[in-house]
C-alpha cells in the first residue's frame, strides 16, 4: 500500500524550460565572446558534450562545466567572472520558472491521504540552501520532508541513498512510496534502483526532447493526473 | 568504477612497488619493448590519425614522424644508461651514488602532442622504474588513451606490470586536479596557466612554459634560400603545433630584402598593413586571447577565416613587427603558422629588443640563430634568458631533440625558473630520480685560508 508520494522538482512541479533555455543561451554567448573564438559551431558541439557528460554524471555544478569547457580551449577562466555568470544564470532561470497551474491543488488534495515529500538534486547553486524550491514559500509546507541530493554530503539522484534518506525519514519502506519525476535516468531509474516505485512525467507543456525509451512504469503528462493512477487508489 | 583516481593510484602504486627494485637489464627490456610498440608503423598510422581526427589540429603525417622520431630518440639518449642501483661511485670523495624511482608520476598531457609527448616520458618514467598515470586533454583523449593502452600491451607481452602505465578515460580538470594530489611527482607540458594549476596541487613537478621562438638571419649567412627552406619547414611542421616553432624572424638590414623574397619563395605571404590588422582581428578577437580556433591549423585555413584572399600555394603568413607586447600581440606566441617579421643592423640593438619580446612572451624557452660568426652564437647565449640557441638549423626540429642536433630528445622543454620551471633543460630519464648517496670516511682535510681566500688576499690584504 503506497503512503508517501515524493516528488521532483524542476519540469516536475515547475516549467523551467524557458527559463533554462534562456541562461543557457546567455551562459554559451559569455563564454564564446569572452573566449574569443570564432567557430561557433564548433564551440556548440564541444559546449553540448560537455553539457552531456556533466549531466550524466548528474553534476549540475554550471561553473564545474564552464570551467571544462575552458579546459577543452587551453584557457584559464577567471573564477570570479564563472562565479557572477553563475549567479546571473540562476536568477535567469528563477525569473522564468512558473509552477504548472495544477501544483498547488494536486499537492493539497494528496496532503489529505498521503505523506508529500520532495528529493531534488541541487543545480549546482554556488551557495546550499538556494534550491529553487525557495523562491516558491507557498509549496514548502507542503512538503513533511525536503532532501536536496548533492548538498551537505548527500549524493545526487540517481544514487539511491537520497531515496533511502527521505523514506526512512517519513518512516516507510522505499516500495510503500511513490516517486514522481520528469528525468528518466535520475529520477524513474534511480527511484526504481532505491526501491521506489516510480511515475514518469513527461508534462505536456514542457518542450523538450524525451529519451526513446518504453517504459515500463505509469506515465503522465499533467500533475492531476495522479489522482487517477490506480497506484494511489488502491490505498 | 571508470577513472577512480584513488583505485588507479593504488594500481600504480601496487606496480611500482614490485617494479622498484628491477635491475637494469630488465628494465632495459621494458623500455625497448614499450618503445618498440610505440615505434611501429601501424600503431603511429593508428595514434596520429586519432589525434588529428579528433582535435582537428595538426597535420597526419607529421604526427606519424614525430611519434616515430621521438620514441626512437628518447631511447637513443637512454641507451646504455644506468639508471638502476649503483650509477655513480667518487673514490676521492669516498661517495656511492644510488638511483632510486620517485614513484607515481602524474603525466599532464598537450592536444598538440597527445601521443608523442606520452612516448617520451612514458619511457623516461620506465628507465627510471617509476609508475605513470597520464591525465590527457580533453580534445585528444582517445589518443592519449590508445598510446597508454599500446604500452600496456608492451609490459603485459614481457611480464611486467601493465599498470606502470595509465590513463584517465574520460579526463576532466577536476580529475587532473585529483590525479595529482594523490601522485608522488608531476610532469606537466602546457603553457603558463598550467603551471600555476600544477603547482597547487602542492606537489614537486617538472613544468614548461610558452614558446616564442625569434629565430635571427645575419648577413654571414652563405645560402639564404638554404636557410628560408630550413625555416619554412620547421614553421609549417604539425601546423606549428610545437612551442618550437619559429614565432619570428629577426632579419638582418643587409640581407632583409632578399631574404623576404626566399621566404616568399618557400609559400610565405607578405600581410599588406590592412590584410595584418583584419589578420590581428581574427586572431585576437578581444584584443588579447589567442583565438583557439586558428591553433595548429593551416595558413589557409586562418587566412580563410579571417578574411584574407592568399593563394593557394601558402604554406605560411608573415606579419611586419611593429611594436612590442599587449599593444602588438604579434609580438607574442601564436602556436600557427604566422610569422612577425623583424629587422635589425645593429646586433646590441635587437637582442635589447629580443629581451623585450621575452619579457612579454617566451621567456626561458628558445632562440634561434643563422650566422656564421660564433661570436654572435655566443653573445646571444649570455644574453638570452632562455634554456637553448639553436644555431643554424631549423628550430622546431632541432630544440626537442633531432638527429641533426645534440639536445635531448623530449617533448617537454623546461624553461627554468624564468618561466616558473625547476630545469631549463629538456625534460627526460634524468627528471625522474631521487638518489641515496653513501659516504665513507676519507682522509681528513680542512682547507687553510689561502687555499680558500688567497686570490682575494692577495689584492685586499686581511682588514
Amino acid at each position: 500500500m503506497i503512503k508517501a508520494v515524493i516528488f521532483d522538482f524542476g519540469q516536475t512541479m515547475v516549467d523551467s524550460a524557458d527559463g533554462f533555455r534562456r541562461a543557457e543561451k546567455d551562459a554559451q554567448e559569455k563564454l564564446f565572446g569572452h573566449m574569443a573564438l570564432s567557430l561557433r559551431e564548433k564551440f556548440m558541439e564541444h559546449y553540448r558534450q560537455v553539457r552531456k557528460d556533466f549531466h550524466g554524471r548528474s553534476n549540475f555544478s554550471r561553473r564545474a562545466m564552464w570551467r571544462d569547457v575552458y579546459h577543452y580551449y587551453c584557457l584559464l577562466p577567471d573564477e570570479a567572472l564563472l562565479d557572477t555568470w553563475e549567479t546571473e544564470y540562476w536568477a535567469t532561470v528563477k525569473a522564468h520558472s512558473v509552477l504548472f497551474p495544477e501544483t498547488p491543488g494536486v499537492l493539497e488534495r494528496l496532503n489529505t491521504q498521503f505523506q508529500v515529500a520532495l528529493v531534488t538534486n541541487t543545480q549546482g547553486q554556488p551557495v546550499s540552501g538556494t534550491h529553487r524550491i525557495r523562491q516558491f514559500p507557498e509549496l514548502e509546507s507542503y512538503f513533511r520532508i525536503i532532501i536536496v541530493a548533492g548538498e551537505n554530503d548527500i549524493p545526487p539522484k540517481p544514487d539511491p541513498a537520497p531515496f533511502r534518506m527521505c523514506v526512512a525519514a517519513l518512516g516507510v519502506a522505499p516500495s510503500e512510496a511513490v516517486y514522481v519525476g520528469d528525468d528518466w535516468r535520475i529520477d524513474v531509474c534511480g527511484s526504481r534502483d532505491a526501491g521506489l516505485n516510480p511515475v514518469w512525467i513527461k508534462h505536456e507543456s514542457v518542450r523538450r526532447t524525451w529519451p526513446a525509451v518504453t517504459p515500463d512504469v505509469p506515465v503522465i503528462t499533467r500533475l492531476d493526473q495522479l489522482h487517477q493512477l490506480e497506484l494511489l487508489r488502491r490505498r | 568504477m571508470e577513472d577512480d583516481i584513488k583505485e588507479m593510484y593504488a594500481k600504480a602504486k601496487k606496480a611500482f612497488e614490485e617494479y622498484q627494485y628491477w635491475p637494469q637489464e630488465r628494465v632495459d627490456e621494458v623500455v625497448q619493448a614499450v618503445g618498440w610498440i610505440w615505434q611501429k608503423e601501424e600503431v603511429r598510422k593508428v595514434l596520429a590519425r586519432t589525434a588529428v581526427d579528433e582535435s582537428g589540429i595538426g597535420v597526419y603525417e607529421d604526427k606519424l614522424a614525430k611519434i616515430r622520431t621521438k620514441t626512437l630518440g628518447t631511447l637513443w639518449d637512454q641507451r646504455g644508461v644506468k639508471t638502476c642501483d649503483l650509477v655513480e661511485e667518487d673514490k676521492v670523495r669516498g661517495i656511492r651514488k644510488y638511483a632510486k624511482p620517485i614513484g607515481v608520476v602524474a603525466d599532464v598531457v598537450p592536444c598538440t602532442n597527445p601521443e608523442s609527448t606520452i612516448c617520451c616520458i612514458g619511457l623516461s618514467t620506465l628507465k627510471t622504474r617509476n609508475a605513470m598515470i597520464v591525465s590527457p586533454h580533453p580534445r585528444t583523449q582517445k589518443s592519449s588513451y590508445l598510446t597508454v593502452e599500446y604500452g600496456r600491451e608492451a609490459l603485459k607481452k614481457i611480464g611486467a606490470p601493465v599498470d606502470l602505465l595509465q590513463c584517465i578515460k574520460n579526463t576532466s580538470q577536476a580529475k587532473t586536479q585529483e590525479l595529482m594530489a594523490y601522485c608522488d611527482f608531476a610532469v606537466a607540458t602546457g603553457g603558463a596557466a598550467l603551471v600555476k594549476v600544477v603547482y597547487a596541487a602542492g606537489k614537486p613537478a617538472q613544468t614548461v612554459g610558452a614558446g616564442n621562438v625569434v629565430s635571427f638571419v645575419d648577413e654571414t649567412v652563405p645560402d639564404l634560400q638554404a636557410t628560408a627552406r630550413k625555416i619554412m619547414l620547421s614553421k609549417i611542421a604539425n601546423n606549428a603545433a610545437s612551442c618550437s616553432s619559429e614565432n619570428a624572424v629577426a632579419l638582418h638590414a643587409s640581407i632583409y630584402d632578399k631574404m623576404i623574397e626566399c621566404l616568399k619563395k618557400e609559400g610565405g605571404y607578405l600581410c599588406s598593413t590592412a590584410e595584418r590588422e583584419t589578420l590581428r582581428k581574427c586572431m585576437w578577437p578581444d584584443g588579447k586571447t589567442l583565438n583557439r580556433d586558428i591553433v595548429a591549423h593551416s595558413a589557409k585555413f586562418i587566412a580563410d577565416l579571417a578574411g584574407i584572399k592568399v593563394p593557394e600555394t601558402t604554406k605560411f603568413l608573415m606579419v611586419i613587427g611593429e611594436k612590442i607586447g599587449r599593444e602588438d600581440r604579434f609580438s607574442g606566441e601564436k602556436i600557427s603558422p604566422v610569422l612577425t617579421v623583424w629587422k635589425w643592423s645593429d646586433f646590441d640593438e635587437m637582442l635589447d629588443r629580443l629581451e623585450k619580446i621575452l619579457e612579454f612572451s617566451g621567456k626561458g624557452h628558445s632562440v634561434s640563430i643563422h650566422t656564421e660568426l660564433d661570436e654572435r652564437r655566443v653573445k646571444l647565449a649570455l644574453r638570452a634568458k632562455v634554456g637553448r640557441v639553436v644555431c643554424n638549423m631549423g628550430h622546431t626540429a632541432a630544440n626537442s631533440g633531432g638527429w641533426g642536433s645534440g639536445l635531448t630528445f623530449t617533448d617537454t622543454l623546461g624553461c627554468g625558473t624564468w618561466a616558473g620551471n625547476i630545469t631549463s633543460e629538456n625534460v627526460n630519464w634524468q627528471h625522474f630520480l631521487n638518489y641515496t648517496q653513501v659516504s665513507m670516511p676519507i682522509k681528513e682535510h680542512i682547507p687553510a685560508d689561502e687555499e680558500l681566500f688567497g686570490d682575494y688576499l692577495k689584492k685586499w690584504g686581511k682588514d
